[in-house]
């Protein structure tokens, strides 16, 4: 059983009210969409709640999972950033001193089964495609919840320029993806 | 839907995920997303190019203890779960977890046929099963159903609270209907937190006058999200 349909096997299964299936789901992908969590929120305490919201809510929601939302990291990725940037919303919560990570390469992801997804080889070749200051606008938006202001600040490149980086970074993304 | 359109709702779709949308905007693309399929297929898929990058992070192992509070937050270890002051024993959740359970069952009875859109629901109901209020919360408005079963009381009020899994103090929701529904928006001071449950307390006339629960707590329920 690939990685995959593991985690499938096992959502399936929380589906179900099976509690140990769902202790083998958290297991497997806690630290991730906590890395997830901590990386937008910058506060250890706030990211270790809206790890349990999403956890909550993976459990109550395991059966609205199919795959065209995509894997199974994707839905869960998704459902901890959604809760995550809530939070940020309701607490006007800044990001003032953020520690990241410019030299972003796709290197960095060792070898987590989990996260070896097709989906995953594929965004590394295409971000690594990009230039640089898309790829790190880009990187900074998603992975660090950063505002386009907060991303000016931060890399001293006008407004203007990193909207465009944005855009287009993104459009170039989309058609290497979906190439 | 033409080019032009697709390549609006992708920058839309974007921003939703990118979670640069606040406020009314973020709302209107909330209702899109729960109307329209090709609004959903979009978000999806940019979901599903730009979520990799999240996979990318070096792993945080949560601390263990996160593991139990999550087990009690679910409901499935009772020793303390929501962290309250011990005077506070109607908050015991022996009291709850058997009224949620029995909440459960009636929800299912109650439901309409499935609905497309996530709505959180919980049924307030007496110690023999009988259904009083049905409470549904969907984006930040909360609708009370008042059923053909609650007692009326001319001198008090029914108060309906959430009790935050943060082990703050409870909030109120508003005043629940005697017959009737009512919809209130939800309240400023419980964005951001997480219901553990939800309690509803007798008080005088127009509400509790300390903004915290000062009558007998009647029932209590947990709200689940469908």
């Amino acid at each position: 059983m690939g990685p995959q349909e593991q985690l499938i096997h096992w959502l399936q299964a929380t589906a179900q009210g099976d509690k140990n299936a769902f202790e083998q789901l958290y297991k497997a992908t806690s630290a991730k969409l906590f890395a997830v969590s901590l990386q937008l929120l910058r506060r250890r305490d706030w990211a270790e709640d809206v790890l349990q919201d999403a956890f909550v809510r993976i459990w109550h929601n395991a059966a609205d999972y199919h795959t065209d939302k995509g894997t199974v990291m994707t839905w869960m990725i998704s459902i901890t950033r959604y809760r995550a940037l809530d939070l940020i919303k309701t607490r006007q919560f800044k990001a003032e001193h953020i520690e990241l990570d410019p030299d972003w390469s796709p290197e960095d992801s060792e070898g987590e089964p989990v996260s070896l997804t097709r989906e995953k080889v594929k965004l590394d070749e295409c971000m690594s495609a990009l230039e640089a200051e898309h790829r790190q606008s880009i990187y900074l938006a998603f992975v660090n919840g950063l505002t386009h202001h907060e991303i000016t600040s931060h890399t001293g490149a006008p407004l203007g320029s990193v909207k465009s980086w944005i855009r287009r970074g993104l459009a170039r993304l989309k058609r290497c993806l979906e190439a | 839907m033409n080019y032009l359109q697709q390549e609006r709702l992708d920058a839309l779709s974007v921003n939703y995920v990118l979670g640069g949308m606040r406020g009314k905007a973020r709302q209107r693309f909330q209702r899109l997303l729960m109307q329209q399929q090709q609004v959903r297929e979009t978000v999806w898929r940019w979901e599903q190019h730009l979520n990799p990058l999240a996979e990318s992070l070096p792993e945080v192992k949560p601390d263990q203890k996160l593991w139990h509070k999550l087990q009690q937050r679910l409901g499935w270890q009772h020793a303390d779960v929501v962290q309250l002051k011990p005077r506070n024993n109607w908050l015991h959740p022996a009291n709850w977890v058997a009224a949620a359970a029995a909440a459960c069952l009636a929800l299912v009875l109650l439901l309409p046929p499935p609905a497309a859109l996530p709505i959180e629901l919980a049924v307030i109901q007496t110690k023999e099963a009988k259904a009083l209020w049905l409470v549904s919360k969907q984006g930040d408005t909360v609708v009370l159903q008042a059923s053909a079963a609650v007692p009326a009381d001319p001198v008090h009020d029914y108060e309906l609270w959430m009790l935050p899994t943060s082990g703050q103090t409870p909030v109120s929701l508003g005043l629940l209907p005697q017959r009737g529904q009512v919809s209130y928006p939800w309240p400023q001071a419980a964005a951001g937190l997480t219901v553990a449950v939800l309690a509803v307390s007798l008080e005088p006339k127009g509400g509790s006058p300390t903004g915290q629960p000062t009558g007998t707590v009647l029932h209590t329920s947990e709200l689940m999200t469908l």
